[in-house]
């Protein structure tokens, strides 16, 4: 038995130590949200909070996130992510949609960071792979969310 | 027995009392309603015909393009075959009933079906493929929404003892000319026993009020908050989970089963399939691990072994030296090459593409006493539906498929071997079931685009124009059809250029592993060779490439103006940076018409290809929705870039060597040009537009790097053939 906070909630969870968050997540805790891609930490699909770093869930032991706290796409509603998730729909950057919510989670600790600021082009700094070919959207919604952020002291390279 | 449950479905929907107004249009246009009757569940129209017979196979004449219902409650159904994909299917066909019904959006709820009770539901082809489903749906789906808004208005037009021609709809209610409203809910009763008009009178397209303005995509907001359910995301919560493992090779089969164990008290069984082996575990991951760690023993006859990509290609290439089927023949090429030095003949290959949907084929199959309940994400309920009866020994009516949204299609989920599968493996364990394949095997096990060779051959006669075209492929056929298949030519054998004298054949040679529906399919490989070589041509020629592609569609200003459009977005031939080249290539296909400029530069160390810019220029006729045209255009052509810059499968052994993203790279954001899109917009009935924009992308980079560089790249991945070639 072990504990972790989804969500803002309290779960216990009784699986083997090495089981990948993403699996239990998915399996043990009913959280969809998080898809499996790739499965060795390439596509991104699976991203998820904990601890507020971004993590690729599929390549994480849920051990990793015992007595820590982990944020998934459904539990994103904080200012910056109703602003992304709105901006998604307002672009409507989404088509199949599978990869939509592990690339809202990359952005969002991307944005997250503004001590991270960077130079280089939040092209660059997304690391999830959109087989619909998204990216031009994607890239666009997170410039705009990131000037709208803009007070906060965000700046993007491009 | 079948007409026993027919017959208790009907009266269970007479039982359940709901009066709806059901109107259905059948495959020969008919249009049909519930007659007064009980409608029963959203699912179901068997009250639509209460008097069918059933006999067990699908019928033609029990097949339905789509239905609308209205309850009482103000909701509007939509039902559909097609599935949701990211093309926005689900949003455009809504879009079209609800046009011409007036019905307000917020009302409007899609009702995905393949086979309901007896019916199919189509238009079209039975699966979302082909960039049809607009097309094909565009007609029926308006004129139920009109037929429907028809009787609505007959029923407010007797409440209020008035003409029919003197009210006025929107938004899902009547008016009278005083102003006085009936919602559509309040007249569903009335409007239920009238007889829908076969031929009702449909909008101007100048009068639409919906299409052509875009509306929000009804399931995006499920899918940013990570609600929306896809085929992996369906698994009961009583359902087990299974991992597969097929046999490397193309006819490999599991010899040591019976040998085989695991001590992981998760496993809860390990089932031989025919050509795999699944474990059954409590999770996923379990049985992953474990499918892959088992010591399994494949028996395969020698000749697997001897399948390699280089056979292959050496294979395709001989062929193009053999009769095949021609597929065109204008004027007469022999005369104008014969004895002529100057004919230019170039050979090209494309290699065997994966599909890689980030969500790997997966189906969860519940078997029980009435029959199987089957969840998947699927291009082709009726064929998963036919599968899986096969497979489990149930008619069609006991197999209820629940097409859940895909996460990618692209051609992949077309197929039904996923299904049966998971069917088989719900058979051995007895259970309620989840298969999903891991990302390894989705691309070891694909159905592939098949490799092809393609020798083309041209002749410019003193005028500078083209005098001869030939093209001549080799490879697989997609549809089984062996030579035959119309698709093995497509993007060759209407090319929509005015050349006197053409021949076009295609060689069929059969892949040693499974072909398959690729997104633009023969596009995929002929439009790269055809937009390629008449690029070659037009430098033979001293032409400009783009005013050479002009002087061949004289009569046919459509294209051209899409061409010349494409250009000016482009900026053709404006650049001043002497380290980008600029490329153009062309497509014509689906009732659409797409001509894009790719602006590239090479890294003169690293021989790396950079995609700047990708300017394209479509007429689609009419447009639905602009911004689901602008995303199937910005998907299209990043989808057919990530081809032709990197993918590859090869084969050695018999065996796939690539199996996840580290071998078999896509496209990353990080690589994605700009893109500029000019729709031209027409009153013209909607051509497709899932497709049109992969095949153009290969060409149009490597006409840019041939003009930049002088080096004719003939061969894709682009990536891997200039650091070999160049």
């Amino acid at each position: 038995m072990a504990s972790i906070t989804v969500n803002e909630q309290l779960a216990t969870i009784d699986v083997a130590g090495e089981k990948p968050l993403l699996w239990a997540l998915r399996e043990d805790l009913g959280l969809k949200g998080a898809k499996y891609g790739c499965g060795v930490g390439l596509c991104g699909a699976c991203t998820v909070l904990v601890d507020g770093q971004a993590v690729r869930a599929c390549v994480t032991p849920v051990s990793q996130a015992y007595d820590k706290t982990v944020t998934t796409i459904e539990g994103l509603d904080d200012e910056l992510g109703r602003r992304l998730k709105n901006k998604w729909k307002a672009l409507k950057v989404a088509q199949c949609g599978y990869c939509q919510t592990g690339q809202i989670m990359s952005a969002y600790h991307l944005l997250n960071q503004p001590e991270q600021a960077s130079p280089e082009p939040i092209a660059q700094r997304l690391n999830n792979i959109c087989r619909c070919g998204t990216y031009v959207r994607i890239h666009q919604a997170v410039s705009e969310v990131s000037a709208e952020m803009g007070a906060r002291g965000l700046t993007d390279g491009q | 027995m079948d007409n026993d449950v027919s017959r208790r479905r009907f009266l269970q929907t007479t039982a359940a009392g709901s009066v709806a107004l059901i109107v259905a249009c059948s495959d020969d246009g008919q249009v049909q309603s519930t007659a007064g009757l009980d409608a029963g569940p959203l699912d179901d129209v068997s009250v639509i015909d209460p008097d069918m017979q059933v006999d067990g196979g699908l019928r033609p004449n029990r097949t339905l393009q789509t239905w609308v219902r209205i309850d009482e409650d103000e909701g509007i159904h939509i039902a559909m075959h097609k599935a949701e994909m990211g093309q926005g299917i689900h949003t455009a066909l809504p879009l079209i009933v609800a046009e011409e019904l007036d019905a307000a959006i917020s009302q409007i709820k899609v009702l995905v079906v393949g086979e309901v009770g007896d019916y199919t539901l189509r238009t079209g082809l039975p699966i979302t493929s082909a960039s049809n489903s607009v097309s094909s749906s565009f007609e029926p789906f308006r004129k139920v929404g009109a037929s429907a808004k028809h009787v609505l208005k007959q029923a407010a037009a007797a409440r209020w003892n008035i003409d029919i021609e003197a009210i006025s709809t929107l938004n899902g209610a009547c008016y009278h000319p005083s102003g006085e409203r009936l919602t559509y809910g309040s007249l569903v009763e009335d409007a239920s026993v009238l007889q829908p008009p076969d031929e009702p009178q449909l909008k101007r397209f100048d009068e639409f009020r919906l299409i052509g303005h875009d509306q929000e995509r009804f399931i995006d907001g499920e899918i940013v908050d990570g609600r929306a359910v896809f085929g992996i995301d369906s698994a009961p919560d009583d359902a087990l989970y299974a991992a597969i493992r097929h046999a490397p090779t193309p006819n490999g089969v599991p010899i040591n089963v019976a040998a085989l164990g695991s001590d992981d008290p998760a496993v809860r069984a390990i089932v031989a399939l025919p050509n795999a082996i699944a474990v059954v575990a409590a999770s996923f991951w379990t049985a992953k691990t474990v499918v892959e760690t088992l010591p399994v023993e494949f028996s395969a006859p020698n000749s697997d072994q001897e399948i390699s990509s280089a056979a292959i290609e050496s294979e395709l290439f001989a062929g193009l030296s053999t009769e095949g089927n021609e597929v065109l023949v204008v004027g007469d090429v022999a005369s104008v090459f014969t004895g002529n030095d100057t004919v230019q003949t170039s050979d090209y290959f494309v290699p065997h593409l994966a599909h890689v949907p980030l969500e790997p084929v997966n189906a969860t199959v519940r078997l029980d006493e009435t029959g199987c309940d089957i969840w998947l994400p699927t291009q082709s309920p009726t064929y998963v539906q036919r599968a899986v009866a096969g497979t489990a020994g149930l008619d069609l009516v006991q197999v209820r498929v629940h097409a859940t949204l895909l996460g990618g299609g692209f051609g992949r989920k077309v197929d039904t071997d996923y299904a049966v599968a998971a069917v088989q493996i719900a058979q051995a364990v007895g259970e309620t079931v989840q298969l999903i394949w891991s990302r390894e095997e989705d691309i070891r096990k694909d159905r592939f685009r098949p490799a092809f060779s393609g020798r083309l051959s041209g002749v410019i006669d003193g005028d500078g124009n083209l005098a001869g075209f030939e093209a001549i492929n080799c490879g697989d056929s997609v549809l089984g059809f062996g030579a035959g298949d119309p698709l093995s030519a497509q993007g060759l054998n209407a090319l929509p250029y005015d050349i006197d004298n053409q021949r076009i054949v295609h060689v069929y040679k059969e892949s040693p592993i499974e072909s398959g529906f690729w997104r633009s399919i023969g596009h995929s490989q002929n439009t790269f060779f055809a937009e390629s070589f008449i690029d070659e041509m037009a430098f033979i020629a001293g032409r400009d490439p783009l005013e050479f592609r002009l002087g061949m569609l004289a009569d046919s200003p459509r294209v051209a103006e899409v061409l010349r459009r494409a250009a000016a977005l482009g900026q053709w031939g404006d650049g001043t940076d002497p380290s980008i080249g600029q490329g153009i290539a062309l497509c014509v296909d689906y009732g659409s018409v797409l001509a894009v400029v790719a602006d590239v530069s090479v890294d003169s160390e690293t021989k790396a290809i950079r995609v700047h810019k990708l300017s394209a220029a479509v007429d689609c006729g009419l447009v639905i929705q602009p911004t689901g045209v602008r995303a199937q255009v910005e998907g299209g052509l990043l989808f057919g870039m990530s081809a032709a810059l990197f993918e590859e499968i090869t084969l050695e052994s018999g065996s796939v060597q690539q199996s996840n993203f580290f071998d078999y790279p896509v496209l990353y954001g990080r690589d994605a040009p700009d893109i500029q899109v000019d729709i031209i917009a027409r009153q013209d009935p909607p051509g497709g537009m899932g497709e049109i924009a992969v095949g153009p992308v290969a060409p149009a980079i490597a006409n840019a790097i041939y003009r930049l560089t002088g080096t004719r790249l003939r061969r894709l991945p682009l990536q891997t053939t200039i650091r070999q070639d160049g």
